[in-house]
């Protein structure tokens, strides 16, 4: 299993939280986007591991290539970011053996379909869905956008909800 | 302090945080200095030296904020304007502003949630004008409206406490004596270090961390001031950077001809004028209805409109659905960002001639890019020009030169301008591929390794100069004669290696996840008791 030091859900993948700040507080040397569309989107692909910081390989694999990355020993214990779009692909992860401790939720953004459920976090039934069968299997699910910030606990913004 | 000069610092605080007079970013690289502040302050209250002086003191904690995708830790700009109001009006010493100014900005960030929550208010608003097709209303919910909600939540509060509170911090910090004061300096000289902290966290890596002490030692021992170090290191830079990373040579970016990109042709449906027209729009309101929902959705929406109303004016269906996708949620570095605005000029003209070009492409290529633009953008302006050019006008504005942050606001305008203009006409002209083409070369990397490796050095010998923490603990050595541990022991060893040891501390301390407050407060209550018990 390779060190994964931050798993983030942001639907903006690597942007200006991720470059000035996340990368810096864990060391990362590679940031892993998993996603089942990207890696036939070689447009996109280049355009993120351009917008990488300087020194960090970025890795765009769909979601068996993720997990049998993850899977895989290192001896050198590389800090790992894994970056998914949705909870739904967390989720999946795990479902192949990839072990999560806690996922942190940076930013989904406002779309049809996607109800609001704080200042930068909208999600779908589906996507709620998957968000309690996560925290069910003993998953913390922490809303942060960058570590400057506190962090908030998911179930706490949800029961804010209803 | 009058009641005029009141109501103008609580305008003051409005145009801070409002896109007048230099734009978005401009502005918040500008006006929202507290460098800059300072010197406006200054001038307000009839002394702009001193006014400089405190606000370059004030702006050393926050040489490393940054504010990434719609968070924001402090506000800066209401710490810079009562931190140095309070300063000359009442004629408090610098270090003891900086104490009092740092709890006000913890204060002024619930305004930037204030204003990002109510603002949303307004996306309803754009909405209907997207439903009745009429581009050229579109500025009322973007401009008009969110700047008087914005007027109300800031130059009120900040006029009433100019007006009323000064005078009463000032009466308070006199009833609590003298010894109060003395501890108020010893803060304000340590806290200093918490803001070299934060920005070590973006530039101390790497062959950095050896620059950095470099800079500290050419401080500390040659004295060597903020500018002829820069100046020295700027040049060390260049060589380090020619000699390690020279080999792999940079590729520049290449003219990609707009038949190449496949997507665009040539053509002349939109006047000139409608792009610039489009761009200054963006460079100043991109952020005007910034709103939780939709974060820039409004702004771009009417950054477009130029654009829309030459292409669309006589079909008010088109109209609708193209005012619908440039209204959804977008997020990204106000500069930057022109490039976006060009490219989404160029298809819809595209589009308008008959490519086939959906909503969905729309979409997916400006979401696709806001996020590694925001990357990249952010980057070279938050992390590395802005801290960059502030390091280096902070010593002659804490000496009191008030051409500095005049000097500084000329030469960022003209470089934030230039570039975004750049890109427009990149983004224009040449279309997606030459944005990517633009991303992919290592010039960019270059620039910013370099401007880490300077900047380093630069805060080494901003925490030699300007932390300042002395203890005053002193043994008797019989008779007349004492040992100081400061002047007998530390002084003759490094100058400044309590600050230094500071420094790293608070580095340190962030670094393991430490939010910035609870860093500060720690520093405030070793301050306080160290003062007390006469450590320093």
């Amino acid at each position: 299993m390779r060190n994964i030091v931050l798993a983030r859900i942001d639907d903006r993948l690597i942007h200006g939280q991720i470059v000035t700040s996340w990368c810096k507080l864990k060391n990362a040397d590679v940031i892993l986007i998993a996603d089942e569309k990207l890696p036939q989107d070689t447009f996109q692909q280049r355009l993120l591991k351009a917008a990488a910081p300087p020194g960090i390989t970025v890795e765009i694999r769909d979601l068996a290539g993720s997990a049998e990355y993850l899977k895989q020993e290192d001896a050198g214990q590389k800090p790992i970011i894994l970056l998914t779009k949705t909870p739904q692909m967390m989720e999946a992860l795990i479902a192949q053996g990839v072990q999560l401790g806690s996922i942190n939720l940076g930013g989904m953004g406002a779309k049809a379909g996607r109800s609001q459920l704080n200042k930068n976090i909208s999600a779908s039934p589906e996507e709620i869905a998957s968000f309690d069968r996560l925290m069910q299997s003993g998953i913390e699910i922490y809303y942060q956008l960058v570590p400057a910030e506190r962090s908030t606990n998911l179930r706490n913004i949800l029961k804010g909800e209803k | 302090m009058t009641l005029t000069q009141a109501l103008i610092l609580g305008l003051l605080y409005y145009l801070a945080n409002s896109p007048w007079p230099f734009g978005g970013l401009g502005n918040y690289a500008i006006i929202y200095r507290p460098m800059v502040l300072g010197l406006v302050v200054g001038f307000i209250l009839g002394d702009p030296v001193t006014g400089t002086i405190i606000g370059a003191t004030i702006n050393l904690m926050y040489i490393g904020f940054i504010s990434a995708g719609g968070s924001m830790p402090a506000d800066m700009s209401l710490a810079g304007i009562l931190g140095t109001a309070l300063a000359i009006s009442q004629g408090l010493e610098m270090n003891a502003a900086l104490a009092v100014a740092v709890p006000l900005g913890l204060l002024g960030a619930l305004v930037w949630v204030g204003k990002l929550t109510f603002n949303t208010v307004f996306v309803r608003l754009a909405d209907r004008y997207v439903e009745e097709g009429k581009p050229e209303k579109v500025w009322i919910a973007n401009i008009l409206l969110p700047q008087m909600v914005l007027f109300l939540i800031t130059a009120v509060p900040c006029f009433l406490a100019a007006y009323y509170g000064a005078g009463a911090i000032a009466d308070l910090i006199a009833s609590l004596g003298g010894n109060f004061l003395r501890i108020l300096s010893i803060i304000g000289g340590m806290l200093p270090a918490v803001g070299i902290g934060m920005m070590l966290l973006a530039i101390y890596k790497g062959p950095a961390r050896i620059f950095f002490f470099l800079g500290f030692l050419a401080a500390a021992f040659l004295g060597l001031k903020t500018l002829p170090l820069a100046l020295i290191f700027l040049g060390i830079t260049l060589l380090y950077i020619e000699l390690k990373e020279g080999k792999d040579e940079g590729q520049a970016v290449e003219d990609v001809p707009i038949a190449e990109t496949g997507a665009l042709k040539a053509s002349k449906l939109l006047e000139p004028k409608d792009v610039r027209s489009a761009w200054w729009k963006w460079m100043y309101y991109f952020q005007s209805a910034y709103n939780y929902e939709r974060m820039q959705g409004i702004g771009f929406l009417h950054s477009m409109s130029p654009v829309l109303s030459r292409l669309y004016k006589d079909d008010p269906e088109e109209m609708k659905a193209a005012m619908r996708r440039h209204v959804e949620f977008f997020n990204t570095e106000n500069a930057t960002g022109s490039a976006v605005i060009g490219l989404a000029a160029a298809m819809e003209e595209q589009k308008k001639l008959g490519a086939d070009l959906t909503d969905e492409a729309f979409t997916s290529i400006k979401t696709g890019l806001m996020g590694p633009l925001a990357g990249v953008g952010d980057t070279i302006w938050q992390a590395v020009m802005i801290p960059l050019m502030i390091v280096l006008f902070l010593g002659p504005a804490r000496e009191g030169n008030i051409g500095a942050p005049i000097l500084y606001s000329a030469l960022f305008f003209a470089l934030y301008y230039a570039y975004g203009y750049w890109l427009l006409k990149l983004g224009y002209n040449k279309g997606s591929e030459a944005i990517l083409n633009l991303m992919e070369n290592k010039a960019i990397n270059k620039v910013i390794v370099g401007a880490g490796i300077m900047g380093a050095a630069v805060m080494g010998g901003l925490v030699s100069q300007y932390v300042n923490v002395k203890t005053a603990i002193q043994f008797p050595m019989g008779g007349e004669k004492v040992f100081s541990l400061q002047t007998d022991f530390f002084d003759a060893l490094v100058p400044g290696l309590l600050s230094l040891l500071l420094t790293l501390g608070a580095y340190a301390l962030l670094k393991r996840g430490w939010k910035a407050q609870y860093v500060i407060l720690l520093v405030i209550a070793i301050a306080v008791i160290g003062g007390l018990v006469g450590i320093f």
